[in-house]
């Protein structure tokens, strides 16, 4: 019996390190899946450029379908819906609102950069559950596309 | 007897604590490498604005060499007609699940092969 009792409580102890272990790389991969998929949303969202300044010989976002299409791309790739997800800022900096390089610092989370070109960046939020709680972890990426010129 | 008994009851609780954590660090490294190859491949597609047997090759090449899977169990299809620039192409990539339970009291659906869908917009100047 007590030898039962040993071999119980050792499996025990490696199942809720099991557990823990699980928790800990779900939430490390959908953080890392999550910042995949924004860098090919913001690839897409670069593409909208605003098709009259570029005839000019400016690269000009057209911001609004930009944004769409992040959404798009995203949900598409990343499966979630709306309500799962929050775009907390998206920015594009172009020909019309900068001079290029631009140091770009973000006033809330701090991020900073050096923006070399006209450039979208996005933030966004998500959450990964906690196993047997009640509270998520935050998860919070950023990504940018940048046109470069050499 | 009876300290033989208790192994014996017991042996499903070892194997499952033994293994299982093996199978699931195996499993999620194998997703991982999927996208990856995913991801490299969906950036040279949408420079070139198709998928080809290059590209093909070497998302094959990658996942052969890091998992070991056999390049005729990966099935790869993808938009492979000249997309213009800003319309979406996709790719999908099948291969084998990789195991992951050791007791399957419950189905996980290990039998289904694992596949990844990715869209990506062509930059293709036409």
């Amino acid at each position: 019996m007590g030898e039962m009792i040993r071999v119980l409580i050792v499996v025990t102890v490696i199942a809720v390190n099991f557990i823990a272990m699980t928790e800990l790389s779900t939430f490390s991969r959908s953080a890392k899946y999550i910042k995949e998929d924004m860098e090919i949303a913001v690839h897409d969202a670069a593409l909208q450029l605003n098709t009259a300044e570029l005839a000019q010989g400016q690269i000009v976002f057209n911001e609004g379908k930009a944004l769409d299409t992040f959404h798009e791309t995203f949900q598409l790739n990343s499966g979630m819906n709306e309500g799962d997800y929050e775009v907390i800022e998206f920015i594009v900096m172009d020909d019309s609102n900068s001079i290029f390089p631009e140091i770009y610092v973000h006033p809330v989370y701090g991020f900073e950069d050096i923006v070399m070109g006209p450039s979208v960046i996005a933030l966004v939020e998500s959450s990964s559950d906690q196993y047997f709680k009640t509270r998520s972890n935050t998860i919070r990426r950023v990504a940018s596309y940048t046109y470069t010129f050499n | 007897m009876d300290k033989f008994l208790s192994y014996l009851l017991l042996l499903p609780l070892i194997v499952w604590g033994t293994f299982q954590p093996i199978l699931f660090m195996n499993a999620s490294q194998v997703e991982e490498t999927l996208r990856i190859a995913t991801y490299e491949g969906q950036k040279e597609a949408a420079l070139q604005g198709r998928y080809d047997e290059t590209i093909y090759k070497m998302i094959r090449d990658y996942l052969v060499e890091n998992h070991n899977y056999k390049s005729d169990q990966i099935q790869i299809t993808g938009t492979e007609s000249l997309t213009s620039r800003g319309e979406r192409m996709v790719v999908e990539i099948s291969i084998p699940h990789p195991k992951t339970t050791v007791i399957p009291f419950f189905p996980t659906g290990d039998d289904q092969p694992m596949v990844i869908k990715r869209y990506i917009m062509s930059e293709h100047l036409g």
